[in-house]
């Protein structure tokens, strides 16, 4: 092996991937300076006949798909370079000044053989050569595109030093016609929109999940949803696997909307067990359900208060209240006491905005807010005070959801009898339709893979 | 301020004094056997939950509420009223309940809204609510349930809220007339589930309403 004597190479072996994975999330320190820096993919090989060429040109694509979402800047195919990473020496295939040259500061390459994925990860701004561990394809479809995100989120994580979406999981209400009756359960699939798949069948009307995770003991985390199951709409609690959950909170009347805190210590919903569309938070112990009694937080004989959203530090909660005429998100603190709090208004340069999602960094607030006409993504910035329109276009989008990075959004359109999930990087101009499928996919939100298997 | 805080501190002697029911650090509680709320000792604001006052046996139903003595003197006709959960006690389960039929259809005519709206400003419908709480007075065995709707042009999750919004404000209108709590129930299906399929301002105006399910003890 012959190495050029300006070319240093740092040659690891890192065993980024054991042939199984561990349970445990990626987390990568997030920084964003080497956002746009771009990554050519060169074609995977096959050495051998262990996997169809079909097959792995998918699983390629999937891999690619990925990394784009990720944020990753991924070239398009090129002879030249192709030419270039045939070179079976490591000095020619991976020059460092041929490819800084063509101005690509990460290379990824792969091959399969005996049925095992081997890549190489170039990086020519940090001068390194890394060889992943060979992974094991399943030839299941399912499996090994779950496989594809979480080698995406790894290599992008590598990269860019920051983490990736591609093996989160999306939680959502799909809503049905079935003869006259109108029928709704929680589903879940890939940041991708694949591998979709039902989670509860109570043969009602389900909506706005929202996902718990689990503690730091491991398990696979819990899903709490609106049903209508009792014939009036409360808050259930299940476990994946379970495909029926149980009754939450024991308060009368309806509840709606809930929202819990990061640390899982409490649990915000819209009630009317007084009469009125209130605004109630509960404690909430993760590891038995229902903590304390609710103490109702906002009301007013003339308002309706929605969608509660919980500061990541869990000090505050914002929320939709018309109670100086539209729909406008507030602030109030979340304290347990029975006084009434004056809210804040945020939102002040549409008339009607609603669902609002905190940033799990606490610096931004997503919602939807009619805009010309069009209830369009704006993001609300907690520094500045800004408000800033996200998307554009004729479609009604609503119920945006943070990613654990806060970097990506997750929303539904609403337009008459289509209803689609959309992904959307915020630090890129790009709106992805994710959904797939057939009925109305609305309420997402986001969660792990891993928690799901 | 000083001022203030005097008049405040002698406010809250005098209270304490004659014993009003009234006092400023109560909270609401709700009543299980009724419509109606008692009072009882509340921590001081800068209480943490921990040292809020255990209700009794009975977890089902109770919340600690806010203080609103001053919304009640302003909006007196918005007074808070327990609720009943369907399939409680002798309240009938919610597949017990019905589409009106016979008599009952044009008694129980759905209440239709105006776009963003929770209360209703036609006479018409004050007189069907009149004639509502009259029959429900007159059959303590019946029950409805009202479900509030909207069309499909407002924010899906507010709408939720809002469809809650206008199933209470017509059980509020119905409390009024006497009828009793536990043969008023509410629920919301926002714009989840339309009346009419349809996209014109005809089908949208449908969907704006509050609809009566019933169930009559047989």
């Amino acid at each position: 092996m012959k190495f050029s004597l300006t070319f240093l190479v740092y040659l690891y072996f890192v065993p980024l991937f054991s042939t199984s994975f561990p349970s445990s999330e990626i987390r990568i320190p997030l920084k964003t300076e080497k956002s746009l820096e771009s990554v050519y993919m060169g074609g995977w090989e096959r050495r051998d006949g262990s996997v169809d060429e079909k097959y792995l040109a998918e699983l390629e694509s999937i891999f690619s798909r990925d990394m784009t979402h990720n944020g990753a800047r991924v070239l398009p195919l090129h002879l030249e370079k192709e030419g270039v990473l045939k070179y079976s020496e490591v000095s020619k295939a991976f020059n460092l000044d041929t490819w800084k040259r063509w101005g690509v500061a990460h290379v990824i390459k792969g091959e399969v053989k005996e049925k095992k994925l081997s890549l190489t990860l170039f990086s020519s701004s940090q001068a390194s050569l890394k060889m992943l561990s060979s992974i094991e394809l399943s030839g299941a479809l399912r499996e090994d595109r779950r496989t594809m995100h979480r080698l995406a989120d790894t290599l992008y994580a590598t990269c860019y030093g920051q983490q990736g979406i591609a093996s989160a999981s999306i939680f959502y209400s799909l809503k049905k016609r079935e003869g006259d009756r109108w029928k709704a359960e929680i589903w879940v699939c890939d940041a991708d929109g694949a591998n979709n798949r039902q989670l509860t069948y109570e043969d009602s009307y389900s909506v706005t999940p929202v996902y718990l995770p689990p503690n730091s003991s491991g398990g696979r985390g819990r899903l709490l949803y609106v049903s209508y199951k009792l014939g009036q709409s409360k808050i259930f609690i299940s476990s994946f696997g379970e495909k029926k959950g149980k009754k939450l909170i024991p308060l009368r009347g309806n509840q709606l909307l809930p929202a819990i805190s990061l640390q899982k210590d409490k649990i915000a919903f819209i009630s009317d067990v007084a009469g009125r569309a209130d605004l109630f938070m509960q404690r909430f112990n993760a590891e038995e359900g229902e903590g304390s009694k609710p103490v109702r937080l906002v009301s007013y004989p003339c308002s309706t208060q929605a969608s509660p959203t919980f500061s990541p530090d869990g000090s505050k909660i914002a929320f939709v209240s018309d109670k100086d005429g539209t729909p406008r998100i507030y602030l109030i603190p979340a304290l347990w006491v029975p006084d009434r709090i004056t809210p804040r208004l945020l939102t002040k340069t549409n008339r009607e905005n609603t669902c609002p999602s905190w940033s799990p960094n606490g610096e931004k607030l997503a919602y939807s807010a009619k805009t010309k006409g069009v209830r369009q993504i704006w993001i609300y910035d907690f520094k500045t005070e800004e408000e800033k329109q996200l998307t554009e276009g004729p479609e009604n989008k609503e119920n945006p959801s943070w990613a654990f990075n806060s970097k990506h959004l997750v929303f539904n359109s609403t337009d008459g009898d289509v209803s689609e999930l959309y992904l959307l990087n915020v630090e890129q101009p790009i709106v992805k339709k994710i959904s797939q499928g057939t009925g109305i996919k609305h309420y997402p939100v986001w969660g792990y893979i891993q928690t799901i298997h | 301020m000083y001022r203030l805080r005097l008049v405040q501190f002698s406010m809250c002697t005098l209270i304490m004094m004659f014993g009003c029911n009234r006092e400023a650090g109560n909270m609401w509680e709700e009543n299980q056997t009724g419509a109606q709320y008692k009072y009882r000792s509340a921590p001081s604001s800068k209480t943490s939950s921990a040292s809020f006052p255990v209700e009794g046996s009975d977890e089902e139903s109770t919340f600690f509420s806010l203080n609103e003595e001053d919304l009640q003197s302003q909006f007196s006709e918005f007074s808070i009223t327990s609720t009943h959960d369907l399939g409680e006690g002798e309240i009938p389960k919610a597949e017990e309940f019905h589409e009106p039929q016979g008599s009952l259809v044009s008694l129980l005519s759905p209440i239709f809204f105006a776009t963003d709206q929770y209360t209703v400003h036609c006479k018409e419908y004050f007189e069907t609510v009149h004639r509502i709480a009259a029959y429900l007075k007159s059959h303590p065995g019946t029950s409805l349930i009202i479900e509030g709707y909207c069309d499909e042009r407002g924010p899906e999750a507010y709408n939720l809220a809002l469809g809650m919004r206008r199933a209470n404000y017509v059980r509020s209108l119905l409390l009024k007339e006497g009828v009793s709590t536990i043969q008023l129930h509410t629920l919301s299906f926002g714009k989840e589930k339309p009346f009419a399929l349809g996209h014109t301002s005809e089908d949208w105006a449908k969907n704006r309403r509050a609809h009566f399910r019933v169930h009559c003890k047989s």
